[in-house]
């Protein structure tokens, strides 16, 4: 029996490390910290502040590789346009049998970017309400939907709509994220070119 | 005979365990199934080493034990550290 100590001992140690590292990370420095989405008013309202800015809601897993991939295309396209008024928010789900913890820092320092905001959301209500604009409004998708909710999106809103009962109609929504971060650039690319960001049409 | 002979002396469980993790990783829709599947063939593995050694009438080798300890290793790192080795597959792998 006493040659099966240092196996358990390991075991442990590793368990230990484990929990110690499953609390929510820090975020970059020049964000705020992680916010846990409890209801969506201080998402909303944050979203509402930033009108004056292109802004993108992500969906996406912590230990999902796929995910973690694309946040950092939309990191690279973030230093690609920086002084572009854009507002992120990266909004973390607990997707995979593996995420079972909150996004640690190695995750959260995917998006470096300083107009990065990044939330927790355990009970899904950014993908709800995704979603139900989605259906309001008559988007096709055909990504990115896990026993109905969804993840590992992107959608991106006009400077100067607002949130109100339901968010507003996006310039571009789809998935995955790193398949459809080309498309984000390339709209950024279109607003540059033109006055009115409304007339844009870049929906898939 | 030989497959008698091939199931308690080569360490497939752990090979299959191994595999199916890396699978896991890569089909995200699939990753209950196979990690269900990596443990239930790690725990083959444990038992091929452990109490399989009779009816192969030797001792396990020390390639077996490595096989194990490697893949034991890696589930255990998917199932307690998920999102370092999330990164690792994104920077690394995809």
């Amino acid at each position: 029996m006493k040659r099966y100590w240092p196996l358990a001992a390991g075991l442990g140690f590793l368990l230990v490390l484990s929990m110690f590292l499953s609390g929510a990370g820090s975020t970059p420095s020049g964000q705020p910290e992680l916010v846990n989405i409890d209801d969506l008013s201080a998402l909303k309202a944050e979203f509402n502040r930033s009108a004056d800015s292109v802004r993108v809601i992500l969906l996406l897993a912590p230990s999902c590789p796929y995910c973690l991939k694309g946040a950092r295309v939309v990191e690279n396209i973030l230093q690609n346009h920086k002084d572009k008024p854009i507002a992120v928010f990266s909004v973390w789900e607990r997707i995979l049998p593996t995420d079972w913890s909150k996004p640690g820092t190695t995750v959260l320092h995917r998006l470096r970017d300083a107009r990065v905001r990044q939330y927790w959301d355990a009970d899904y209500r950014v993908a709800s309400a995704v979603r139900q604009t989605m259906e309001a409004r008559h988007l096709d998708f055909n990504c990115c939907d896990d026993r109905g909710v969804l993840w590992d999106m992107m959608a991106v809103f006009p400077p100067g709509a607002q949130w109100g009962d339901m968010l507003p109609e996006p310039l571009l929504v789809d998935g995955t994220v790193e398949e459809i971060a080309p498309k984000f650039a390339s709209l950024l690319e279109t607003l540059q070119a033109s006055p009115n960001i409304g007339q844009v049409e870049l929906k898939p | 005979m030989a497959l008698a002979a091939l199931a308690c002396c080569l360490p497939l469980g752990f090979a299959g365990a191994l595999g199916v993790l890396a699978l896991s990783e890569m089909f995200d829709k699939l990753q209950p199934w196979f990690l269900g599947a990596a443990g239930v063939l790690l725990a083959v593995g444990i038992f091929q080493a452990y109490r399989g050694q009779k009816s192969c009438q030797r001792r396990a080798s020390r390639f077996s034990l490595v096989v194990l300890a490697l893949s034991a290793a890696t589930v255990l790192a998917v199932l307690l550290f998920p999102q370092h080795l999330a990164v690792l597959l994104a920077d690394y792998v995809l």
